[in-house]
């Protein structure tokens, strides 16, 4: 009878810590760095490895 | 009674370990760096195309630099005999497709290896060798300046991974060279050892990836930042192993992989920027440092040549961060921008990338 109480408690606990102890593996999101972006030139960090076309003109087509 | 409380423990336990480990992609499991767990572009499982970028031997990474030849560390130990496997047959669940005929180069101080193979079932068509290796440290762009230096990955079997994936490709910038080591931010880890580092932009292979500041579940392995320093990874660059290596020489004369004849392939991407002032329309190019001129072809030549009649040199307006931006005093006509086409020449006059786009116009 008291071997079966504690084997009940013992999986009511696990049950019961286990989100616990799972929220503590989790991470928190770092906020991407968005200065790779800038605009084409005008900053001479930019590397250029995209394509910037203003939007006015409309957008790039690939011929080859 | 007594085997069923000990059968639903087993459940209970079980139950709470795997609701803790999910298995699957964009789970908690961490990462090296913190940017590759909120940026799944920068680490993620290899697909069908870059998984064949590595090979996979006892606990580490390998690259074939043709059907014949793999590179691998020197710490990873491979003898004669040793099998391995492909990327493909990692990703088609195959079986060992690679034996070891003979180790031809053994450098422990820049721990590298180069061995003859021999495929035990026929090489798969999707198999991929670099065409490119770098020979000097100009051939790339280092910065230590927060989300510079040239993009490079790499593609293996990190310990961290190995079990949720069949393989990793991770992809960084190289922040620093500092004798026969290159140190850059691509999140690696023990298994990583011996896979190639090549460039993004033209499959350059320009390291070997050899270790960093932690092993795996050491205290501070996971969740660095990029930017730092300390937490950089590093690998031997091809540019010191190079002189030394007379298999690299033959299959690499001047850069050039030989597995490719005079197939062409390009050095630099062309990025091109369209901005309006009023009605005029104005084109600037970015191509990469090894770029020594573009060219705005005419219609009726692509590619074209500075001797073509019609094509138009762009001029030079600045060279930073490992680029050159180029510019056309002139605005771009209407019919210009429907068939754009541009061509990069090195210094020696060898053509080095090339694109041809159209603007199709806003509604």
């Amino acid at each position: 009878m008291r071997k079966t109480f504690i084997l009940r408690f013992g999986m009511i606990s696990i049950i019961a810590l286990s989100p616990v102890a799972c929220k503590k593996k989790q991470v928190t999101p770092v906020q991407k760095s968005t200065d790779s972006q800038a605009p084409f030139l005008k900053s001479d960090q930019w590397q250029g490895t995209e394509d910037q076309i203003d939007p006015q003109m409309g957008k790039i087509k690939t011929l080859d | 009674m007594q085997a069923l409380t000990r059968l639903t423990w087993l459940l209970v336990i079980w139950t709470s370990v795997i609701s803790c480990h999910p298995l699957q992609q964009g789970s908690f499991l961490k990462d090296i760096y913190s940017a590759d767990e909120t940026d799944k572009s920068r680490r993620h499982e290899a697909n069908a195309l870059e998984i064949n970028w590595t090979a996979r031997s006892s606990g580490c990474s390998a690259l074939l630099l043709s059907p014949t030849l793999v590179l691998t560390a020197h710490h990873c130990k491979l003898k004669t005999g040793a099998r391995m496997q492909s990327g493909w047959s990692v990703l088609t669940d195959g079986k060992v497709d690679l034996v070891i005929d003979g180790i031809l180069e053994d450098n422990p101080t820049l721990d590298y290896m180069i061995a003859e193979i021999r495929w035990t079932s026929p090489m798969p068509s999707a198999q991929t060798f670099p065409p490119f290796i770098a020979t000097a440290s100009t051939d790339i762009f280092s910065s230590e300046v927060k989300d510079q230096g040239e993009r490079v990955f790499t593609v293996g079997f990190p310990d961290d991974k190995v079990k949720e994936w069949k393989s990793t490709y991770a992809e960084g910038q190289i922040k620093s060279l500092n004798g026969s080591k290159m140190f850059f931010n691509i999140g690696v880890i023990n298994g990583n050892s011996g896979g190639g580092v090549l460039r993004k932009e033209n499959n350059m292979l320009v390291a070997i990836a050899i270790g960093g500041t932690k092993a795996y579940q050491e205290a501070g392995w996971a969740q660095n930042s990029v930017d730092d320093p300390k937490s950089w990874n590093f690998g031997t660059a091809t540019w010191a192993i190079y002189p030394v290596s007379p298999v690299l020489q033959k299959q690499f004369p001047n850069g050039k992989n030989i597995y490719f004849g005079e197939t062409f392939f390009p050095k630099t991407r062309v990025y091109i920027s369209l901005t309006t002032e009023g009605t005029k329309a104005s084109l600037k190019v970015a191509a990469s440092h090894e770029s020594d001129m573009v060219l705005l072809c005419p219609k009726a030549v692509y590619p074209c040549s500075k001797v073509t009649s019609g094509a138009e040199v762009l001029e030079l307006e600045v060279a930073a961060s490992g680029r050159r931006f180029y510019t056309r005093s002139k605005a771009m006509s209407k019919s210009e921008l429907d068939d754009l086409r541009l061509v990069a020449f090195d210094k020696s006059g060898q053509i080095i990338g090339q694109r041809r786009v159209a603007v199709e116009a806003a509604k």
